[in-house]
Protein backbone atom coordinates (compact mmCIF):
# COMPACT_ATOMS: atom_id res chain seq x y z
CA UNK A 1 0.00 0.00 0.00
CA UNK A 2 1.52 3.24 -1.16
CA UNK A 3 0.45 5.22 1.91
CA UNK A 4 2.16 2.66 4.11
CA UNK A 5 5.37 3.04 2.11
CA UNK A 6 5.29 6.79 2.77
CA UNK A 7 4.96 6.60 6.56
CA UNK A 8 8.60 7.56 7.16
CA UNK A 9 8.32 10.56 4.86
CA UNK A 10 5.11 11.65 6.60
CA UNK A 11 6.64 11.20 10.02
CA UNK A 12 9.70 13.20 9.00
CA UNK A 13 7.28 16.03 8.23
CA UNK A 14 5.61 15.69 11.60
CA UNK A 15 2.40 14.41 10.06
CA UNK A 16 0.32 11.70 11.67
CA UNK A 17 -1.91 9.65 9.41
CA UNK A 18 -5.19 7.76 9.37
CA UNK A 19 -7.07 6.00 6.59
CA UNK A 20 -10.84 5.85 7.03
CA UNK A 21 -13.27 3.59 5.19
CA UNK A 22 -16.65 1.96 5.86
CA UNK A 23 -15.07 -1.50 6.18
CA UNK A 24 -15.51 -3.52 9.35
CA UNK A 25 -12.60 -4.07 11.75
CA UNK A 26 -12.44 -7.69 10.53
CA UNK A 27 -12.12 -6.66 6.89
CA UNK A 28 -9.44 -4.11 7.78
CA UNK A 29 -7.54 -6.63 9.92
CA UNK A 30 -7.54 -9.10 7.02
CA UNK A 31 -6.47 -6.41 4.57
CA UNK A 32 -3.67 -5.26 6.88
CA UNK A 33 -2.39 -8.79 7.29
CA UNK A 34 -2.58 -9.51 3.58
CA UNK A 35 -0.65 -6.36 2.71
CA UNK A 36 1.75 -6.30 5.65
CA UNK A 37 0.33 -3.07 7.07
CA UNK A 38 1.35 -2.40 10.65
CA UNK A 39 -0.72 -0.50 13.22
CA UNK A 40 1.57 2.46 12.57
CA UNK A 41 -0.86 3.12 9.75
CA UNK A 42 -4.25 3.10 11.45
CA UNK A 43 -6.95 1.79 9.11
CA UNK A 44 -10.07 3.09 10.77
CA UNK A 45 -13.42 1.34 10.57
CA UNK A 46 -16.37 3.69 10.07
CA UNK A 47 -18.77 0.85 9.42
CA UNK A 48 -21.94 2.91 9.90
CA UNK A 49 -20.47 5.78 7.84
CA UNK A 50 -21.04 8.16 10.77
CA UNK A 51 -17.66 9.85 10.51
CA UNK A 52 -17.98 9.97 6.73
CA UNK A 53 -21.29 11.82 7.18
CA UNK A 54 -19.80 14.08 9.88
CA UNK A 55 -17.10 15.07 7.46
CA UNK A 56 -19.79 15.88 4.89
CA UNK A 57 -18.36 13.64 2.17
CA UNK A 58 -20.92 10.81 2.16
CA UNK A 59 -21.45 9.59 -1.39
CA UNK A 60 -25.23 9.80 -1.81
CA UNK A 61 -24.94 8.95 -5.51
CA UNK A 62 -24.49 5.29 -4.64
CA UNK A 63 -27.99 5.26 -3.13
CA UNK A 64 -29.50 7.19 -6.02
CA UNK A 65 -27.97 4.61 -8.35
CA UNK A 66 -30.12 1.83 -6.92
CA UNK A 67 -33.12 4.05 -6.09
CA UNK A 68 -36.35 4.81 -7.97
CA UNK A 69 -34.63 7.30 -10.29
CA UNK A 70 -31.76 4.97 -11.17
CA UNK A 71 -32.65 5.04 -14.87
CA UNK A 72 -32.64 8.84 -15.17
CA UNK A 73 -29.86 10.13 -17.38
CA UNK A 74 -28.37 12.47 -14.76
CA UNK A 75 -28.31 9.71 -12.14
CA UNK A 76 -26.64 7.32 -14.57
CA UNK A 77 -24.01 9.92 -15.45
CA UNK A 78 -23.34 10.66 -11.78
CA UNK A 79 -23.06 6.94 -11.01
CA UNK A 80 -20.51 6.52 -13.77
CA UNK A 81 -18.49 9.43 -12.48
CA UNK A 82 -18.76 8.95 -8.72
CA UNK A 83 -19.72 5.34 -8.06
CA UNK A 84 -18.71 2.83 -10.69
CA UNK A 85 -18.29 2.67 -14.42
CA UNK A 86 -19.87 -0.78 -14.09
CA UNK A 87 -23.09 0.69 -12.67
CA UNK A 88 -24.45 1.03 -9.17
CA UNK A 89 -24.22 -1.76 -6.65
CA UNK A 90 -25.71 -1.86 -3.12
CA UNK A 91 -22.24 -2.80 -1.83
CA UNK A 92 -21.01 0.72 -2.58
CA UNK A 93 -23.64 2.43 -0.41
CA UNK A 94 -22.00 3.95 2.65
CA UNK A 95 -18.76 4.95 0.98
CA UNK A 96 -17.36 8.49 0.89
CA UNK A 97 -16.29 10.60 -2.02
CA UNK A 98 -12.65 9.53 -1.70
CA UNK A 99 -10.13 12.20 -0.86
CA UNK A 100 -7.52 13.47 1.54
CA UNK A 101 -7.44 16.24 4.15
CA UNK A 102 -4.22 17.65 5.57
CA UNK A 103 -4.85 19.31 8.93
CA UNK A 104 -2.71 21.29 11.35
CA UNK A 105 -2.30 20.53 15.07
CA UNK A 106 -5.63 22.23 15.78
CA UNK A 107 -7.42 20.06 13.25
CA UNK A 108 -7.90 22.88 10.74
CA UNK A 109 -7.66 21.96 7.08
CA UNK A 110 -4.50 23.29 5.47
CA UNK A 111 -5.08 21.55 2.17
CA UNK A 112 -7.42 18.99 0.65
CA UNK A 113 -7.32 16.73 -2.35
CA UNK A 114 -10.49 15.40 -3.91
CA UNK A 115 -10.99 14.19 -7.44
CA UNK A 116 -13.96 14.61 -9.75
CA UNK A 117 -13.69 11.02 -10.97
CA UNK A 118 -13.87 8.30 -8.37
CA UNK A 119 -11.05 6.24 -9.80
CA UNK A 120 -8.50 9.01 -9.85
CA UNK A 121 -6.61 9.36 -6.64
CA UNK A 122 -3.61 11.36 -5.66
CA UNK A 123 -0.86 9.12 -4.38
CA UNK A 124 0.49 10.13 -0.98
CA UNK A 125 3.78 10.95 -2.68
CA UNK A 126 2.03 13.26 -5.10
CA UNK A 127 0.18 15.05 -2.30
CA UNK A 128 3.43 15.55 -0.44
CA UNK A 129 4.98 16.97 -3.55
CA UNK A 130 2.13 19.45 -3.83
CA UNK A 131 2.63 20.42 -0.22
CA UNK A 132 6.24 21.21 -1.07
CA UNK A 133 7.37 18.36 1.14
CA UNK A 134 10.66 16.72 0.24
CA UNK A 135 10.10 13.05 -0.41
CA UNK A 136 12.42 10.22 -1.09
CA UNK A 137 11.84 9.75 -4.79
CA UNK A 138 12.56 6.47 -6.48
CA UNK A 139 15.90 6.95 -8.13
CA UNK A 140 15.89 6.55 -11.86
CA UNK A 141 18.49 7.17 -14.49
CA UNK A 142 20.97 9.97 -14.23
CA UNK A 143 23.04 11.51 -16.93
CA UNK A 144 25.25 14.33 -17.92
CA UNK A 145 25.68 16.43 -21.02
CA UNK A 146 28.18 19.15 -21.79
CA UNK A 147 25.74 21.64 -20.26
CA UNK A 148 23.68 19.89 -17.60
CA UNK A 149 23.55 17.16 -15.00
CA UNK A 150 20.25 15.38 -14.89
CA UNK A 151 18.73 13.00 -12.39
CA UNK A 152 15.42 11.36 -13.12
CA UNK A 153 13.14 10.02 -10.42
CA UNK A 154 9.53 9.04 -9.95
CA UNK A 155 7.18 9.47 -7.03
CA UNK A 156 5.97 5.89 -6.90
CA UNK A 157 7.59 2.55 -7.70
CA UNK A 158 4.29 1.21 -8.97
CA UNK A 159 1.00 2.50 -10.28
CA UNK A 160 -2.49 1.17 -10.69
CA UNK A 161 -5.83 2.27 -12.14
CA UNK A 162 -6.50 5.85 -11.10
CA UNK A 163 -3.05 6.59 -9.66
CA UNK A 164 -1.95 10.15 -9.89
CA UNK A 165 1.83 10.18 -9.76
CA UNK A 166 4.73 12.18 -11.07
CA UNK A 167 8.06 11.97 -12.77
CA UNK A 168 10.72 14.42 -11.74
CA UNK A 169 13.89 15.68 -13.34
CA UNK A 170 16.45 17.34 -11.12
CA UNK A 171 18.57 19.46 -13.37
CA UNK A 172 21.81 21.19 -12.47
CA UNK A 173 23.23 23.58 -15.05
CA UNK A 174 27.02 23.39 -15.23
CA UNK A 175 29.03 26.47 -14.14
CA UNK A 176 28.25 29.63 -16.13
CA UNK A 177 25.54 27.75 -18.01
CA UNK A 178 21.86 28.59 -18.21
CA UNK A 179 18.84 27.04 -19.89
CA UNK A 180 15.61 28.76 -20.85
CA UNK A 181 12.46 28.98 -18.79
CA UNK A 182 8.86 29.59 -19.98
CA UNK A 183 8.60 33.06 -21.49
CA UNK A 184 11.96 32.81 -23.26
CA UNK A 185 10.25 31.41 -26.36
CA UNK A 186 9.01 34.93 -27.09
CA UNK A 187 12.63 35.93 -27.68
CA UNK A 188 13.29 32.93 -29.88
CA UNK A 189 14.94 30.59 -27.36
CA UNK A 190 13.99 26.96 -26.83
CA UNK A 191 12.39 26.51 -23.43
CA UNK A 192 13.51 23.38 -21.60
CA UNK A 193 10.76 20.80 -22.07
CA UNK A 194 10.09 17.20 -21.22
CA UNK A 195 8.31 15.48 -24.13
CA UNK A 196 6.85 12.10 -23.19
CA UNK A 197 5.34 9.39 -25.31
CA UNK A 198 2.53 7.83 -23.35
CA UNK A 199 0.12 4.98 -23.94
CA UNK A 200 -3.57 5.94 -24.16
CA UNK A 201 -4.28 4.88 -20.56
CA UNK A 202 -2.01 7.61 -19.19
CA UNK A 203 -2.99 11.28 -19.19
CA UNK A 204 -0.30 13.92 -18.90
CA UNK A 205 -1.06 17.05 -16.91
CA UNK A 206 0.72 20.27 -17.87
CA UNK A 207 4.41 20.22 -16.88
CA UNK A 208 5.19 22.22 -13.76
CA UNK A 209 8.07 24.65 -13.93
CA UNK A 210 9.62 26.27 -10.88
CA UNK A 211 10.12 30.02 -10.64
CA UNK A 212 12.85 31.22 -12.98
CA UNK A 213 15.26 34.14 -12.78
CA UNK A 214 15.99 36.86 -15.29
CA UNK A 215 19.26 36.75 -17.16
CA UNK A 216 20.48 39.99 -18.67
CA UNK A 217 22.29 39.30 -21.94
CA UNK A 218 24.18 42.57 -22.31
CA UNK A 219 25.29 42.37 -25.98
CA UNK A 220 21.64 42.41 -27.06
CA UNK A 221 20.32 44.08 -23.90
CA UNK A 222 17.91 41.15 -23.59
CA UNK A 223 16.29 40.09 -20.34
CA UNK A 224 15.36 36.44 -20.56
CA UNK A 225 13.80 34.05 -18.02
CA UNK A 226 16.31 31.27 -17.35
CA UNK A 227 17.42 28.60 -14.88
CA UNK A 228 21.01 28.95 -13.74
CA UNK A 229 20.80 27.05 -10.45
CA UNK A 230 19.61 23.50 -9.73
CA UNK A 231 15.89 23.15 -10.39
CA UNK A 232 13.24 20.48 -10.66
CA UNK A 233 10.82 19.82 -13.50
CA UNK A 234 7.71 17.91 -12.55
CA UNK A 235 5.45 15.94 -14.85
CA UNK A 236 2.23 14.79 -13.23
CA UNK A 237 0.48 11.81 -14.78
CA UNK A 238 -2.92 10.25 -14.18
CA UNK A 239 -3.65 6.60 -14.90
CA UNK A 240 -7.07 6.66 -16.56
CA UNK A 241 -9.87 4.81 -14.81
CA UNK A 242 -12.18 3.91 -17.70
CA UNK A 243 -12.84 0.23 -18.50
CA UNK A 244 -10.63 0.22 -21.64
CA UNK A 245 -7.68 1.56 -19.68
CA UNK A 246 -8.32 -0.87 -16.84
CA UNK A 247 -8.31 -3.74 -19.31
CA UNK A 248 -5.14 -2.49 -21.00
CA UNK A 249 -3.38 -2.08 -17.68
CA UNK A 250 -4.40 -5.57 -16.51
CA UNK A 251 -2.33 -7.01 -19.36
CA UNK A 252 0.85 -5.31 -18.20
CA UNK A 253 3.42 -5.93 -15.49
CA UNK A 254 5.27 -2.70 -16.15
CA UNK A 255 5.07 0.42 -18.25
CA UNK A 256 8.13 1.95 -19.82
CA UNK A 257 7.77 5.63 -20.52
CA UNK A 258 10.15 7.08 -23.03
CA UNK A 259 10.66 10.70 -23.73
CA UNK A 260 13.24 13.34 -24.30
CA UNK A 261 14.39 16.46 -22.62
CA UNK A 262 14.66 19.26 -25.15
CA UNK A 263 16.66 22.31 -24.18
CA UNK A 264 18.99 24.99 -25.32
CA UNK A 265 21.91 25.99 -23.12
CA UNK A 266 24.02 29.11 -23.28
CA UNK A 267 26.80 30.62 -21.26
CA UNK A 268 27.79 34.27 -21.22
CA UNK A 269 29.36 34.04 -24.66
CA UNK A 270 28.07 31.07 -26.57
CA UNK A 271 24.62 29.73 -27.26
CA UNK A 272 24.95 26.04 -27.99
CA UNK A 273 22.78 24.21 -30.49
CA UNK A 274 19.45 22.99 -29.15
CA UNK A 275 19.87 19.49 -27.71
CA UNK A 276 17.67 16.50 -26.88
CA UNK A 277 18.40 13.80 -24.31
CA UNK A 278 16.50 10.52 -24.42
CA UNK A 279 14.98 9.48 -21.07
CA UNK A 280 13.30 6.33 -19.84
CA UNK A 281 11.25 5.47 -16.79
CA UNK A 282 10.05 2.00 -15.96
CA UNK A 283 7.11 1.77 -13.61
CA UNK A 284 5.67 -1.43 -12.24
CA UNK A 285 1.93 -1.97 -12.64
CA UNK A 286 0.42 -3.16 -9.38
CA UNK A 287 -2.51 -5.51 -9.89
CA UNK A 288 -5.80 -4.30 -8.45
CA UNK A 289 -6.34 -6.08 -5.15
CA UNK A 290 -9.33 -8.22 -6.04
CA UNK A 291 -8.93 -10.54 -3.11
CA UNK A 292 -11.81 -10.31 -0.64
CA UNK A 293 -11.40 -10.57 3.09
CA UNK A 294 -14.49 -12.70 3.58
CA UNK A 295 -15.78 -15.66 1.58
CA UNK A 296 -17.67 -14.46 -1.48
CA UNK A 297 -21.38 -14.32 -0.74
CA UNK A 298 -22.52 -14.63 -4.32
CA UNK A 299 -22.43 -10.90 -5.13
CA UNK B 1 -56.38 38.54 -30.39
CA UNK B 2 -54.41 36.16 -32.56
CA UNK B 3 -51.20 37.61 -31.18
CA UNK B 4 -52.40 37.20 -27.62
CA UNK B 5 -53.32 33.58 -28.25
CA UNK B 6 -49.96 32.98 -29.87
CA UNK B 7 -48.20 34.57 -26.88
CA UNK B 8 -50.19 32.33 -24.56
CA UNK B 9 -49.20 29.31 -26.60
CA UNK B 10 -45.54 30.33 -26.36
CA UNK B 11 -45.70 30.77 -22.59
CA UNK B 12 -47.32 27.37 -22.33
CA UNK B 13 -44.61 25.77 -24.43
CA UNK B 14 -41.86 27.35 -22.36
CA UNK B 15 -43.54 26.14 -19.17
CA UNK B 16 -43.71 22.59 -20.54
CA UNK B 17 -40.04 22.66 -21.52
CA UNK B 18 -39.07 23.97 -18.10
CA UNK B 19 -41.06 21.36 -16.23
CA UNK B 20 -39.58 18.73 -18.55
CA UNK B 21 -36.10 19.89 -17.58
CA UNK B 22 -37.02 19.82 -13.91
CA UNK B 23 -38.31 16.26 -14.19
CA UNK B 24 -35.03 15.05 -15.75
CA UNK B 25 -33.00 16.67 -12.97
CA UNK B 26 -33.33 14.11 -10.17
CA UNK B 27 -29.95 14.65 -8.60
CA UNK B 28 -28.45 17.90 -7.37
CA UNK B 29 -25.29 18.73 -9.32
CA UNK B 30 -22.24 17.58 -7.38
CA UNK B 31 -19.17 19.69 -6.74
CA UNK B 32 -16.80 17.45 -4.82
CA UNK B 33 -14.48 20.35 -4.06
CA UNK B 34 -17.27 22.06 -2.10
CA UNK B 35 -18.02 19.04 0.11
CA UNK B 36 -16.68 18.76 3.63
CA UNK B 37 -14.45 21.11 5.60
CA UNK B 38 -12.68 23.69 3.47
CA UNK B 39 -9.19 25.11 3.97
CA UNK B 40 -9.11 26.97 7.30
CA UNK B 41 -12.09 25.07 8.72
CA UNK B 42 -11.76 22.45 11.45
CA UNK B 43 -12.52 18.81 10.71
CA UNK B 44 -14.87 16.99 13.09
CA UNK B 45 -13.40 14.78 15.77
CA UNK B 46 -13.89 11.03 15.49
CA UNK B 47 -13.45 7.91 17.59
CA UNK B 48 -13.10 4.82 15.41
CA UNK B 49 -11.52 1.39 15.89
CA UNK B 50 -8.40 0.61 13.86
CA UNK B 51 -7.51 -2.78 12.34
CA UNK B 52 -6.50 -4.07 15.78
CA UNK B 53 -9.70 -2.85 17.44
CA UNK B 54 -7.98 0.05 19.26
CA UNK B 55 -10.07 3.23 19.31
CA UNK B 56 -8.33 6.11 17.56
CA UNK B 57 -9.30 9.77 17.63
CA UNK B 58 -8.18 12.85 15.77
CA UNK B 59 -6.00 13.66 18.76
CA UNK B 60 -4.42 10.21 18.97
CA UNK B 61 -3.36 10.09 15.33
CA UNK B 62 -2.03 13.65 15.38
CA UNK B 63 1.67 14.23 14.60
CA UNK B 64 3.62 17.14 15.98
CA UNK B 65 2.69 19.30 13.00
CA UNK B 66 -0.66 17.84 12.00
CA UNK B 67 -2.10 14.87 10.19
CA UNK B 68 -3.09 13.42 6.86
CA UNK B 69 -6.60 11.95 6.89
CA UNK B 70 -7.36 9.78 3.89
CA UNK B 71 -10.87 8.60 3.02
CA UNK B 72 -10.96 5.42 0.98
CA UNK B 73 -13.95 3.74 -0.61
CA UNK B 74 -13.02 0.33 0.72
CA UNK B 75 -10.04 -1.82 1.52
CA UNK B 76 -12.02 -4.85 0.43
CA UNK B 77 -12.96 -4.29 -3.21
Amino acid sequence: MELHDRLDDLRAQGLGVAAISYDSVEVLAAFAERRGITSELPLLSDDDSAAIRDFGIYNHVAEAGVGPNAEEADVKAAVEQYVSVFGANPMIIGTPFPGTFIVDRQGRVTSRFFEEFYRERNTAANIMLKLGTPISGIAGSSGETAHLEIEASQSNPDITVGSRFHLALDITPKPEMHVYAPGAEELGYRVINLALETPPFLRLLPSEYPASEIYHFKPLDERVPVYMRPFRLIQEIVVEGDPESTAALAELDAVTLTGRLDYQACDDEICFNPASIPLTWTITVAPLDRQRALPADGQ
Amino acid sequence: MTRLLFAGFLVGTVAVILSGAAAAQTLEPIDVSALGPQVGEAVPDFALPDQTGTIRTLDSIMGERGAMIVFHRSADW
